[in-house]
């Protein structure tokens, strides 16, 4: 069982179901899902939009509760975490969260270094010298520039601020970065560093990323793992090049046959040019 | 390639300088062509300048910037807007912008906005104005026209927004549309559906357009010509079917920046930057 021990999070069995209203019928929108996040691993939850990934996603972070199954993080059961307040502050401490948008995600009037210095506090007790400092430390491992951490949010690209919204949730150092679509937004120019810089942090810092996207070439390039939703269940899950060489279910060949455009075997004879 | 006066736009000679701008100007000597129902993409990084010539082709330049060069629309010059803080509809050319919370009237309802646009295209009749704008917003895919006319900007979701956007663009059946990152501000799975519908919309109103975008494997998928901007310059014109011929370094590496499927066991995703770091990429 030593690979148990490796294991972060994990979801047993778990249905999320909203109730309907008015003439709305109920829906299920996550269907007795089985799925673990490995320590220092990345996985990748692809699917159509209505699938339940990022459904699923919120169950993970504990910002849903399921209607049956479990959460576990490190084997206790996340309700029971979240219910005690001592509890539910170290689990936000271990578990992050990065979302699509950093124009909502981020209070226009802060400057970064207060936005980042802030779970420092929250989460780690620490005083305002020593969060800011450690903002910084974490701005400059991240290749990030220091001096921005006095700009507002408006003044620097959506692309830097994707930037800080990773550095945001690292200042904590996390066992699990939740990542839902954070390079849809970008221009495609700088998806490749967002997303060159995540395999930086799974790789030195022993993150495990769940990188939640629709897009199946970003998600195969970060992910360790693919897991495949189709309307609320998982249907087929293993190694990344297993899925995309050998996928096994019909959903899944579909999803590929999507994305394979022209233009990729260019790609191909030329990707080994980079220092 | 379009012979001359056949031309629905032509930009000839281009030059946009911000005011205080010492270094090279945002739009830099630009001369293209597009044809009547012809969509070009004109796709960059930004701050290449892409948007600055957008507005400049849609008469919405910075009061403050100096702009030279000739604007030819169905071959008749048009003048550069006077100097004057309000910039003016140019006639026969609309605009989409990524943002239409900002670009919509706040106050007005989307009946009064559409209203505005018909009126100056000569429709003055109240019962056809509102006949008009419900078969708009229904072509957009707005399903209850009636509660969307009656809406204000802020009564709408995003997407809704964009759609009447859209339609309030198209409705005055333009010569040419210039659209800026159009779906830009709606997610991702959004973005590409409202994209589809716009460039289904455009192509049956044969009006002709300039798209905005960074993505250029995107562009391919729709446009008819892609022109590549680059430091204010537009470094490489190509048909979108012959994108992969591409020579200009620049072009080659934003194809190359993005992760494919033929690609994802890559170590690491080259960058534009990496390829500015080798040298590989020189201004021509």
């Amino acid at each position: 069982m030593a690979e148990h021990h490796r294991t972060r999070l994990v979801a047993a069995g778990v249905t999320k179901r909203f109730a309907g209203g008015g003439r709305r019928p109920s829906h299920v929108a996550v269907d007795g899902v089985d799925l673990a996040i490995e320590a220092g691993r990345s996985i990748g939850i692809v699917g159509e939009s209505g699938s339940g990934k990022s459904t699923l996603a919120r169950l993970f972070l504990g910002l849903t509760s399921p209607s049956d199954g479990r959460i576990e993080l490190d084997g206790e059961d996340l309700t029971e975490i979240l219910s005690v307040r001592s509890r539910l502050v170290a689990f936000r401490r271990r578990v992050q969260f990065v979302a699509q948008d950093t124009t909502s995600s981020f209070d226009p009037r802060r400057s970064l270094g207060d936005t980042l210095a802030r779970p420092a506090r929250e989460l780690l007790g620490m005083n305002g010298s020593d969060s800011a400092a450690l903002a910084v430390r974490t701005v400059a491992r991240l290749g990030l520039d220091p001096a921005m951490l006095s700009r507002l949010p408006g003044q620097v690209s959506g692309g830097q601020r994707q930037r800080f919204s990773l550095a945001r949730a690292l200042v904590v150092q996390p066992d699990v970065l939740v990542c839902d679509e954070v390079v849809s937004a970008l221009d495609v120019s700088v998806q490749g560093a967002i997303l060159n810089l995540l395999c930086d942090i799974r790789d030195e810092f022993g993150t495990s990323i769940v990188f939640v996207s629709h897009g199946l070439p970003a998600t195969a390039f970060i992910a360790d793992e693919i897991a495949v939703m189709y309307r609320g269940r998982l249907v087929e899950h293993g190694p990344t090049e297993q899925v995309v060489e050998h996928p096994q279910h019909d959903y899944t060949r579909r999803l590929l046959a999507a994305q394979t455009g022209p233009g990729d075997a260019d790609a191909v004879l030329t990707a080994g040019v980079t220092p | 390639m379009t012979t001359p006066g056949t031309a629905q736009l032509e930009v000839i000679g281009l030059t946009v300088r911000y005011s205080g701008q010492v270094d090279a100007p945002a739009v830099d000597d630009v001369t293209f062509s597009i044809a009547p129902g012809e969509l070009v993409a004109l796709v960059g990084e930004s701050g290449s300048g892409k948007t600055t010539l957008g507005m400049a082709v849609g008469g919405f330049s910075d009061p403050a910037a100096t702009v030279t060069g000739e604007l030819r629309l169905a071959g008749r010059s048009i003048p550069p807007p006077a100097a004057t803080l309000l910039p003016y509809r140019r006639a026969g050319v609309s605009m989409v912008f990524q943002d239409p919370m900002s670009s919509l009237d706040v106050v007005w309802t989307v009946r009064s906005q559409f209203s505005a646009v018909l009126r100056g295209t000569g429709v003055t009749d109240r019962a056809e104005i509102r006949a008009r704008t419900a078969q708009w917003l229904l072509k957009v895919g707005l399903t209850d026209p009636d509660r969307v006319m009656a809406s204000r900007p802020y009564e709408l979701s995003g997407g809704m927004r964009q759609r009447v956007m859209i339609a309030l663009a198209l409705c005055s059946a333009p010569a040419l549309v210039v659209a800026d990152e159009p779906t830009g501000s709606l997610d991702a799975e959004n973005s590409r559906a409202a994209m589809a519908s716009f460039i289904d919309l455009a192509r049956d109103s044969g009006t002709s357009l300039l798209m905005i975008s960074h993505d250029i494997r995107l562009c391919r998928e729709y446009a008819d010509r892609i022109l590549v901007m680059h430091r204010g310059k537009v470094v490489e014109q190509l048909a979108a079917n012959a994108v992969d011929d591409a020579v200009h370094p620049y072009t080659r590496a934003l194809l190359r920046c993005v992760p494919t499927m033929a690609n994802f066991t890559v170590r690491r995703l080259p960058t534009v930057d990496s390829f500015l770091g080798t040298g590989e990429l020189v201004d021509g």
